[in-house]
């Protein structure tokens, strides 16, 4: 049945289709030919035109072409990009041979875009490539971090610094809330998942993106504009990420060795309190607040003097090996490696250890051609063992100097403060060293596909794709004690937590492409369908006691089980795309994309979505008039449509709460309820839009060793998917609503330099940037604010503020405008709304009041904006050099114009609890120290210094010297097995230019410029060897 | 196997497709989200229906409510005097409290919400479901009146003002949806009738299957609507209302023991009206309301007890009372804990961790009710809280009889009915009505100290100032907390003095 139906789906396409094959039937002479490589690998694509005419072909997959042209001495103009162009002369001959000379130009000439490749003169979107030579030697973990700062429009930042951490990439802007902000990702055709696993806190959770070898990749494509991405429609929303991997060429097996190895270090610590200094400061907190002193801070002289940052920090080790081995026939090729990573993160007990082997082959046979693309992983992560919700790190810097880290006649080893030291702290060292929380992904990224050449220029493709991830969480606590006390957070005291799943995603693509040559004019059509269904299973248990601890850290170790359960999650989308890609002669560039995509997640009329693009580009430097002036020159513009599904699978619809609970009857025993809860049903809820206009230039001198691009990008996306609190009156606690608009616009700058200054010295000079305007303009309904961010040490106080005119996640809260210095200053200052001010306290400023006038009392309506997360600039620059066999090359990224709300501030510099501070406190007001910066020492229960204000906020501007490498290639001429060696030495986040890392340990915080004390990035410094045999 | 099966149903579907635009939507229907119970869809049977006025319950053993925060107000109070252990309560003593930073304002607030909204699920759902026992449905039905009238008494009482949401709010166009405040006395005209619909349906007490103890009664919706009068000061409908069920028209209650009113065993006993249900032992005490991870118990006697946190002890004011009647040794001894008490094998003030961890208590007292002593496990106590015992019944209707009539003989008998339980001596006869509204006083104070009965009865009273640091004019109202005010500012105003 499915051939029938497969037949009529042919036969309907190819009616459509026969018109453009019927336009070349009348004929004079036909010559065929094949078109080949040096090295007899036949070339597909390459570009055949009669000299003269308009008239023209495309080869196929076996590199045949037939043409017929207009006279018996035509000439064939043959091109093919990465090749010289040659001119053939076809007197006498109706069947020809011709082979390519490689021009070394031009590999990146070829750009991978969505379904398919285009030569770059061609592009009219906006598109960024990165190939294999800006990724390798970095001794990076996983490629992302590798792309950072090379592409213009694109921010990346690590969300956690911990191997294999989270990592956050933003395109062109935050331009939705829900979805993270996420690109789409597909590697070799595969859109890939997103999810591998669930436990624990989410800067603990590892990146999926790091089950992926980097130096598989042979290129990545940033899909930026609506034009581009488009063909992507249902997710490509916040652009698309195209990565292509290896692939073999034929000949001889060509053998790859790289490896490398090195040390990690802290970039950055802080300046803490040493025991004395924090006795001092306690007790004048104390004495300030009325509160009794700390007992143990007696004043006497403290023997203990602990250095926690010291006692978590280390100096940590990372290497990696890779082996690979390429080569084929014309017929068959392959690509396969095997890579061994092993990288321990810079806290003690953290790592990451990752296997993969990759299997890539491409087989053609007359007009068929199958081929795949296969990885498999094993991903080990070691993550930091946390209690609560709090950082390993955050509890390193409460802890109080005066606690020594370990005590032998505790249960465990470990000490930790007693009632007399304060409040009750996890030691980090202990939970390190005894509680083991790791992650193992098993991930296989299948794609398989099979194309055919209906007849010449008419191609069908299969694309058949799985992302299979079997994810398993284990969390295994001993029971032990801080100096005999319990432990916050492990107060059920030996315990395994365990969660096992998968989450498989499958897409199926068909895809029916057609190029045509008719005299110049060059028709690029496609069309297809695809489905794609993702499946999220989970089965968690956790169990206390018994033999957890001792000898079964595992879920069978105790049959005390404290809490279990799982859940199926599926999505699934549809989409029908289409797209038409037009040239005249190279010069004059059209584009048409349109997607209809249906999604899941929508319920209803809601269910699917239409979306469309368009695109116009002008090669002007290709024009008679521009001919010899050494300038290449194009313009180029797009508008399209893109759509967002990114929510809840659930998210429209009205649940229940089937946990709902109560215990009754005379045996007390636990009867189910049923009850509304979660999720405000809203079957209204439609897909998220992005209307983006790009507007481009390219423009290269002096035969493109000096280029520029530059573009201009107006971004609104409308129907913004947002979960949102809604009033708890209503018993519900959220709902998702197309909550508003938000637009990003903003201009991106990309420049190159090559230049060979003497015989043997090549110098090339890179530089991006990236200007950006982030604004919401406008809110659902008569919805004036949605505030976000809670902060759970602040009794969940809301930290941004989503409002028309502002940036997304623009900090909000209240403004310190100085410190009072007396009473008097006080009597006549605003009304602070607390009734215990003193002098050296924060005086907030009145700014409005229920009426919007400043009424004299600071109350809530004296928030305002006070911080932007969002860049206004993203930048960056590398200068490389090579000299003879020497190489050198430094690439340095920053930003500038943000904001970080900063919670180490607020750990180490708010008397919060009983924790330690830094020394900044040192300063803080007396009456002999009139500060305006540092308010008096004061415990945070009893203050209000400790509103979220304005004093949390800091700049986040930083430079940073990203990646430095020096290489040297050894010579290889006498050594008859080798072909290249090359030794090098390379050095990760070597050198931070940033004023935050006078308060926090790293500028770079993750998108929503919050600081949570996370795992800071190491700087890496290491060694490396490529051999090539 | 069945993901092959799902891939080859893919691949024809991606074939179908290829027919008119919009094919493929059964395919996308079709999705399987086992997560979640779909509201649309779930009411359909007996079961689903007691299910669902089950999960009604479950906000009354929640955080907000009598699992954990309610009892801070017992800090503003000055029942509790509060440790160093207690400073996220530190707000609290001296009403030092506002709208943004105190987690109990808001938590209390949306849980009463949540409450009202499943009691709305069940009286909106179950009419239409179709049952072969009609006692069965208006039994249910019954409950989730009581429990609307329930959580309103809850707002009413600690905000004032507040929305009345008589059905579910069906998506943001609703006008219930941010909805603005009503006026008190209408709140409380709701109130009265939910508790008098819920009377008219409940079952009485002794009527229930021993498998459905725990679920309200008649009589306890009697009780709670002659509260609710007593609170309006509507003093003869209080009386009558009381009157009734010391009459026995709802069952018979009475008085036993002191201390069982205090334990995990006696519970829902002949002098309980109404408990909110918890057991111990069961789940993880860290985990979210109704996650299904999490305790069914009570964190009372762990956290305000002398065991484990000890974030609270007996404040001086407290003590006194005792000291001012030496004839209390009964409740003193099961309220207090004191030097030298025996206390099973526990002799509280002996164990060195008891005095570390309240440092400061001076005389040395911990807070014995609610609290299992040396049985006492971290968080996991199933002690019931009983919300309304049957001496409250009975003190209730003496200071409604005396409001009305002054003290007669039915309200000495009322009083002395809960004094000879006590093994104390009778009130003095002959007292003026004056004098015996503060025997009344005096006698809550010995009877209900630590649950939650002073931070009220001062402020209905009007002598909320006899709290230390109790505004007039303020505190006699809770703010409606900031966080809903952000989102909904239909709220405002928000309440005298906030």
């Amino acid at each position: 049945m499915g051939s029938t139906i497969n037949t009529k789906y042919f036969v309907s396409f190819l009616l459509l289709l026969f018109c453009f094959v019927g336009l070349s039937a009348q004929n004079a002479r036909t010559i065929s030919g094949q078109v080949l490589a040096e090295n007899g690998t036949p070339l597909n694509g390459a570009k055949i035109l009669e000299v003269g005419t308009q008239n023209g072909a495309f080869s196929d997959q076996n590199g045949n072409f037939t043409l017929t042209v207009s006279s018996n001495d035509a000439s064939l103009e043959v091109s093919f990009i990465g090749f010289s162009t040659q001119t053939i002369p076809t007197a006498g001959k109706s069947s020809l041979s011709i082979s390519m000379q490689e021009s070394g130009l031009a590999l990146d000439e070829v750009v991978v875009v969505g379904y398919g490749t285009q030569q770059r003169d061609d592009l009219t979107g906006s598109i960024s490539a990165i190939n294999k030579e800006n990724l390798e030697g970095r001794p990076v973990a996983n490629f992302q971090d590798a792309l950072q700062g090379q592409v213009a429009g694109l921010q990346i930042t690590n969300s956690t610094g911990a191997p294999g951490g989270g990592t956050n990439v933003v395109i062109r802007g935050i331009g939705t809330i829900n979805g993270g902000s996420a690109p789409l990702y597909v590697i070799d055709g595969n859109i890939i998942g997103t999810s591998i696993g669930n436990q624990g806190a989410a800067f603990t959770r590892p990146d999926p993106l790091s089950t992926i070898n980097p130096s598989d990749i042979e290129s990545i494509t940033v899909l930026k504009d609506a034009s581009a991405a488009a063909m992507y429609g249902a997710r490509a929303a916040n652009g698309v990420i195209i990565i292509t991997t290896k692939r073999g060429e034929a000949g001889a097996p060509q053998f790859s060795f790289n490896a490398f190895a090195g040390v990690q270090n802290a970039t950055n610590t802080l300046d803490l309190l040493n025991s004395q200094q924090y006795q001092q400061v306690m007790n004048t907190a104390r004495d300030n607040g009325g509160l009794d002193r700390i007992t143990s801070l007696d004043g006497t002289t403290l023997t203990t003097d602990t250095d926690w940052q010291d006692e978590i920090f280390r100096t940590a080790a990372i290497q990696s090996y890779e082996l690979s081995a390429s080569g084929g026939t014309p017929r068959t090729k392959y690509y396969t490696s095997l890579n061994y990573t092993d990288q321990d993160g810079i806290i003690i007990g953290t790592g990451l250890e990752r296997v993969s082997v990759r299997v890539n082959t491409d087989t053609k046979l007359g007009r068929f051609k199958v081929g795949n693309s296969l990885n498999i992983s094993r991903t080990t992560f070691d993550k930091e063992s946390i209690g609560n919700s709090q950082s390993i790190l955050s509890n390193a810097i409460a802890n109080q100097p005066n606690v020594p880290v370990r005590d032998p006649n505790s249960i465990g080893g470990f000490a930790g403060p007693t009632p007399a030291d304060g409040e009750p702290t996890l030691n980090p060292v202990a939970a390190q060293s005894l509680v083991t929380n790791e992650n193992v992904t098993n991930r296989i990224l299948a794609t398989v596909f099979g194309e055919v050449e209906i007849v010449n220029g008419l191609n069908y493709r299969l694309n058949l794709s799985a992302d299979l991830i079997s994810f398993h969480d284990r969390f295994a606590a001993p029971l032990f004690e801080q100096g005999g006390l319990q432990i916050p957070g492990f107060e059920d005291g030996a315990q395994v937590r365990e969660a096992r799943g998968e989450s498989n995603s499958y897409l199926i693509e068909n895809t029916l492409n057609f190029k045509r040559i008719v005299n110049k004019h060059n028709i690029d059509l496609l069309g297809g369908f695809t489905a794609q269904q993702t499946e999220f299973e989970n089965l968690n248990a956790r169990v206390v006691g018994q033999f957890t601890g001792s000898g079964l850290p595992i879920i069978s170790g105790s049959n005390d089980i404290r809490s279990f359960g799982g859940i199926v999650r599926e999505t699934r989308t549809t989409s029908i795309i289409g797209r038409a890609m037009y040239d005249y002669d190279g010069r004059y560039l059209a584009t048409v994309n349109f997607r209809r995509d249906g999604s899941s997640r929508f319920v209803g009329d809601n269910v699917f979505g239409n979306f469309w693009s368009a695109s116009a580009g002008w090669n002007i430097g290709k024009e008679a008039f521009m001919e010899n002036s050494g300038i290449d020159l194009k313009v180029r513009g797009s508008y399209g449509e893109l759509g967002n599904d990114a929510i809840n699978a659930n998210a429209a619809r009205f649940t229940l709460n089937n946990n709902a609970t109560y215990v009754l009857g005379d045996g007390q025993v636990l009867a189910p309820g049923v009850g509304p809860a979660g999720a405000v049903q809203n079957s209204d809820l439609r897909w998220e839009r992005q209307k983006q206009l790009n507007i481009g230039l390219d423009i290269a001198f002096m035969d493109r060793a000096l280029e520029f691009t530059i573009d201009y990008f107006d971004k609104v996306s409308e129907d913004l998917l947002l979960t949102v609190p809604v009033p708890n009156t209503t018993g519900f606690n959220s709902i998702t609503l197309n909550a508003g608009e938000i637009q990003n616009t903003g201009f991106e700058f990309t420049g190159r330099y090559n230049v060979t200054l003497g015989e043997d010295f090549n110098l090339s000079l890179s530089a991006n940037a990236t200007i950006l305007d982030n604004e919401v303009t406008s809110l659902f309904g008569d919805i004036e604010g949605i505030e976000r961010d809670r902060f759970s040490q602040l009794g969940n106080a809301t930290r941004t503020r989503i409002e028309e005119g502002q940036s997304v996640g623009a900090f909000y809260g209240y403004v310190v405008e100085g410190i009072f210095q007396s009473q008097e200053e006080i009597n006549n200052a605003p009304d602070q709304g607390f009734d215990n001010t003193a002098p050296g306290d924060f005086r907030y400023k009145d700014i409005s009041g229920e009426n919007g006038q400043p009424d004299g009392v600071i109350d809530q309506f004296d928030r305002t904006f006070i911080g932007n997360p969002i860049p206004d600039l993203l930048y960056g620059f590398s200068v490389a050099f090579d000299y003879k066999n020497f190489d050198f090359s430094a690439q340095f990224q920053g930003v500038a114009g943000n904001d970080i709300w900063s919670e180490t501030k607020f750990f180490s510099q708010s008397y919060a609890r009983t924790n330690n501070l830094t020394t900044a406190v040192l300063d803080a007001w007396t009456p002999s120290n009139p500060s305006t910066t540092t308010p008096r020492a004061l415990p945070q229960t009893v203050s209000n210094n400790d509103l979220i204000s304005s004093f949390f906020i800091e700049p986040g501007d930083y430079l940073r010297l990203a990646n430095l490498q020096l290489g040297y290639k050894i010579p290889v001429n006498n050594v008859s097995f080798m072909r290249f060696a090359r030794v090098y030495f390379a050095a990760q986040n070597l050198l931070t230019f940033s004023d935050y890392q006078d308060v926090g340990y790293d500028p770079e915080v993750g998108t929503n410029g919050i600081d949570n004390v996370v795992y800071p990035r190491a700087r890496v410094i290491t060694g490396g060897v490529q051999i090539q045999f | 196997m069945k993901n092959i099966h799902q891939l080859i149903s893919m691949l024809f579907l991606s074939v179908l497709l290829s027919g008119p635009l919009g094919c493929g939507r059964e395919y996308l229907e079709d999705v399987q989200v086992l997560e979640e119970l779909d509201g649309n869809t779930f009411y359909q049977s007996e079961s689903d229906a007691i299910q669902a006025v089950t999960a009604a319950y479950t906000p009354l053993q929640a955080r907000g409510l009598y699992k954990r925060e309610l009892y801070a107000l017992q800090y503003a109070s000055g029942e509790y005097a509060i440790t160093a252990g207690g400073f996220q309560y530190s707000a609290f003593p001296n009403f030092n409290f506002d709208g943004t930073s105190s987690q109990v304002i808001t938590s209390t607030w949306r849980t009463c919400f949540q409450g009202i909204a499943r009691a709305n699920a069940v009286l909106e759902r179950v009419p239409e479901i179709e049952f072969t026992d009609q006692d069965l449905q208006n039994r249910i039905l019954g409950e989730a009146y009581f429990l609307r009238g329930l959580y309103y008494f809850h707002l009413v009482t600690l905000y004032g003002d507040a929305p009345i949401l008589d059905r579910l709010v069906s998506g943001p166009e609703d006008e219930l949806f941010a909805p603005s405040r009503n006026p008190a006395s209408e709140v409380w005209a709701f109130i009265e009738s939910d508790f008098t619909q819920a009377r008219e349906l409940l079952p009485q007490k002794g009527e229930y299957a021993s498998s459905e103890v725990g679920r309200a009664t008649s009589g306890a919706a009697q009780g709670y609507l002659g509260k609710a009068f007593l609170y309006q000061e509507k003093f003869a409908e209080a009386s009558a209302a009381f009157k009734s069920i010391m009459d026995g028209n709802f069952g018979s209650y009475a008085l036993g023991n002191f201390e069982d009113n205090f334990t995990d065993v006696n519970e829902n006993n002949d002098e309980s009206l109404f408990e909110v249900q918890f057991i111990g032992g069961i789940g993880n005490i860290w985990a979210g309301d109704d996650t299904g991870n999490e305790t069914e118990s009570t964190y009372l006697g762990t956290e305000f007890g002398p065991r484990w946190f000890g974030n609270a002890y007996p404040s001086d004011a407290m003590n006194a009372i005792f000291d001012r009647n030496p004839e209390e040794s009964v409740r003193r001894f099961f309220t207090i804990a004191r030097e030298g008490d025996s206390w099973g094998s526990w002799d509280p003030v002996a164990v060195s961790n008891f005095n570390a961890r309240i440092p400061n208590a001076g005389g040395s007292t911990a807070i014995r009710k609610h609290n299992l002593g040396p049985a006492e496990v971290r968080l996991q106590s199933g002690i019931n809280y009983r919300m309304m015992r049957y001496s409250d019944v009975l003190l209730m209707y003496a200071e409604a009889e005396n409001e009305i009539n002054g003290p007669t003989q039915a309200a000495y008998d009322a009083i002395n009915q809960v004094r000879a339980r006590a093994q104390v001596s009778d009130v003095p006869a002959g007292l003026s009505q004056s004098e015996f509204f503060e025997a009344i006083r005096t006698e809550r104070r010995l009877e209900f100290m630590f649950e939650l009965s002073a931070y009220f009865d001062l402020i209905r009273w009007g002598l909320g100032s006899e709290m230390p640091g109790f505004q007039t004019g303020k505190n006699e109202l809770l703010p409606v907390p900031e966080s809903d005010v952000i989102i909904n500012p239909n709220l405002l105003p928000n309440n005298p003095g906030w």
